[in-house]
């Protein structure tokens, strides 16, 4: 990786850093405008007009149906009176049920050991502006330690190198210029150096798709607003009933299950993390005890008294944890929830088309 | 093919329905034993006392959980039965067929909770000598396998490091030697910038860098791997208990198949297999040298190159012991410990997909993206 590369994924870790904390600052002073479906949200009139516009439509048609002797018609407005009545009870549900989505965690976390409040989360006051503090926390530690190595590998790289030469003849006085030499560039080792390098480019390529779970999670309420009432809508009509359920299915893996998973896995990340040494003042707060203890562990290969472990071993380990496993572990919650949800209310959704590519 | 390992949708399993049966039954014994030596890194993973209440001893959280489900699954079943009462009544089919169904897939929740509360109960009673301690179904299960497991992995991973020392050594001293250079110059010819030895450069960047390169993934992946058991032991207990809880709903019923499956392949069967491919003295990859050599410690020569006149004495026979070690003990014998990680996650996850079939969940048995990834 050439110096250039370097400095500047060094400038892009620094006002990452930046950048993650405006963000999450933004995101937790926003002000939560309540339940998606309330009127506030407006998609909640839209639901209410669909399934009432089809039970209205069915109830017209069965009563017409007496009058042409329609036993075809009949029937099909049962089926399309019951599916709508259905789909506003699931409305009901889903408007009891979204109380839970905005409850304050701080109870049902912190009686399994998750409290929200433990490393900068406090003032989360409901399960979406949990998962996306508990994310960007993490976030911004993965990026406090790419920032860490890279200022680690920078600083014990300008460690000196050793120049030996010799010429005996010049002491000689003849005419004759005969020596050698050895040189090394620095007394670091080189391998070294090619560790840390790896280290902060698995860091940062990791971390930028780490960021894409965070959009993916800014995005939850609108998720779950927008395809739980197209779903609703959509399941009302008989033509698209299972489409219907397929779009509740992802509005609710989406916007409740993601979240939860991601409050869940990342929370317990930052609740470790902390345990290993990084401070719970805020965002970054690994990039100190990081620093400070892989310059302690690096700088004896510089004495050359040995290479040992420290606190930085158990830190990256569940850094690498969490930008490898962790996104993976909540894909597949999210991704079998909706299969099977799907296949229960609608119709089974396929993601490996996605693969197949 | 044994039709009892065929799935439904045609694929085989990887391990006959016996086989799973005789691995299923040895969870119970095997986790009953005790933790090995201590490891502080583990420790804060899995022994720490700010350890989610919900694996610690007297955890509110875990009886809170568990009190939740009880009350879900108590709710449903009044709710069925109120809906047996008016199909009962007014003599309507389609809900009398529902109820008993829902009656049924009810109680095959309430099975599967006594199973895990049963197991739990005796195996935390078997490791404390208490059998009749009710206090047993606190904390999930014993966490002597996990333990040994993080353990197993974190300590090859530490000796692994201070192996790295010895080849970073090697690396800066032939790049060293590899610099030396002469020149030899008249009045008017003479030879200038000889380097004699810049071959070496060759065993310096690519030999050793390659074998510090390999032994630094092998190192992170060690401690990952160590740091994911760590998470299977705190938070999949948190999918038994969302499995019962969707499993009570018709609607999620398969969802809440797929988390208990989950749960059994990789909180109960993962550490399982891992510890006994892991730990059991008897396998050898490599005669004469221990798989427990990788816990307890080995040397690729690094006492050795630690005294630069010792290096610059014996030269190539040093690089080609060092070679050796590396191939024999860090390849050999760490490649085994991540092989023996992988297997028994792909073991796993079919154990997974057997327990999502007989629990109804169609996304643990179908093509699904998870399944292509494994």
């Amino acid at each position: 990786m050439s110096d250039m590369t370097i400095a500047m994924l060094g400038i892009f870790g620094a006002h990452s850093q930046g950048i993650m904390s405006m963000l999450s600052a933004a995101i937790l002073s926003a002000p939560v405008s309540g339940l998606p479906l309330l009127p506030a949200g407006g998609l909640f009139y839209l639901a209410v007009l669909g399934i009432l516009g089809v039970f209205i439509v069915a109830a017209i048609v069965y009563g017409l149906s007496g009058t042409i002797n329609s036993t075809a018609a009949r029937n099909w407005a049962r089926v399309q009176i019951y599916e709508a009545m259905l789909s506003g009870f699931m409305l009901i549900l889903f408007l009891v049920f979204a109380t839970l989505f905005f409850i304050s965690p701080s109870g049902p976390f912190g009686s399994v050991g998750l409290p929200p409040g433990g490393y900068g989360c406090g003032t989360a006051s409901d399960l979406y502006q949990l998962a996306t503090c508990d994310l960007a926390i993490f976030n911004a530690n993965a990026l406090g330690a790419f920032y860490s190595v890279f200022n680690v590998a920078t600083f014990l790289g300008m460690t000196s190198g050793i120049n030996v030469n010799f010429s005996p003849t010049r002491a000689a006085a003849t005419n004759l210029d005969a020596g050698g030499g050895l040189a090394l560039p620095s007394i670091f080792p080189v391998g070294a150096e090619t560790m840390l390098g790896f280290t902060f480019s698995a860091i940062i390529v990791t971390v930028l798709l780490n960021q894409v779970q965070l959009v993916i999670l800014a995005g939850s309420l609108m998720w779950i607003a927008f395809f739980l009432t197209l779903g609703l809508i959509a399941r009302s009509f008989g033509f698209s009933r299972s489409f219907g359920g397929t779009m509740i299915a992802i509005g609710l893996g989406l916007g409740f299950v993601f979240p939860l998973a991601v409050s869940l896995t990342y929370g317990y990340i930052d609740t470790q993390l902390v345990q290993l040494g990084c401070t719970a003042s805020g965002l970054g707060g690994c990039t100190v005890s990081l620093t400070a203890s892989l310059i302690s562990s690096f700088a004896g290969l510089i004495t050359y008294q040995g290479f040992t472990g420290g606190a930085w071993v158990g830190q990256l380990a569940m850094l690498g944890a969490g930008l490898t496993f962790i996104p993976f572990l909540n894909f597949t919650l999210v991704e079998t929830f909706i299969l099977d949800f799907s296949k229960a209310i609608g119709e089974k959704i396929d993601f490996t088309f996605f693969f197949s590519i | 093919m044994n039709e009892k390992n065929l799935r439904k949708d045609g694929a085989s399993h990887i391990l006959p329905q016996a086989a799973k049966t005789a691995l299923l039954s040895l969870v119970i014994l095997a986790f009953a034993l005790n933790a090995s030596a201590a490891n502080s890194f583990c420790d804060s993973l899995i022994t720490s006392p700010n350890l989610p209440p919900i694996l610690g001893s007297g955890s509110a959280g875990f009886q809170g959980i568990l009190l939740a489900s009880i009350v879900i699954i108590l709710i449903m079943i009044g709710v069925v039965s109120i809906l047996y009462l008016f199909g009962y009544a007014f003599r309507i089919d389609k809900l009398l067929r529902f109820s008993k169904t829902e009656i049924g897939e009810i109680a095959v929740t309430v099975i599967v909770v006594l199973v895990f509360l049963g197991s739990f109960y005796l195996i935390n009673g078997i490791a404390s000598n208490n059998l009749f301690s009710l206090g047993n179904i606190n904390g999930g299960l014993n966490s002597g396998i996990f333990y040994s497991d993080c353990n197993n992995l974190s300590t090859a991973g530490t000796n692994i490091l201070s192996q790295l020392w010895g080849l970073m050594i090697s690396q800066q001293t032939i790049a060293f030697m590899s610099s030396l250079n002469f020149h030899f110059m008249t009045t008017y010819w003479g030879l200038s910038n000889v380097v004699p030895l810049s071959g070496l450069s060759l065993i310096s960047y690519s030999l050793i860098g390659t074998m510090v390169t390999i032994t630094g993934a092998v190192f992170s992946v060690l401690f990952v791997l160590a740091a994911i058991i760590g998470i299977f032991y705190v938070l999949f207990p948190i999918f038994l208990f969302v499995g019962i809880i969707l499993r009570s709903f018709p609607w999620t019923r398969a969802a809440g198949g797929a988390f208990l499956g989950l749960f059994i392949g990789f909180y109960i069967m993962f550490p399982l297999l891992v510890y006994m491919l892991i730990s059991v003295s008897a396998v050898q990859p490599n005669p004469g040298i221990p798989i427990s050599s990788v816990s307890s410690g080995f040397d690729i020569g690094a006492g050795d190159v630690n005294s630069l006149t010792s290096f610059f004495s014996q030269g190539a026979i040093q690089i080609m012991n060092q070679t050796y070690d590396f191939i024999t003990i860090v390849i050999g014998q760490s490649f085994y410990l991540i092989m023996a990680a992988v297997l028994s996650f792909m073991i796993s996850y079919d154990f997974t997909e057997t327990m999502g079939d007989f629990l109804g969940s169609p996304s643990l048995s179908s093509k699904n993206v998870l399944k292509k990834l494994v």
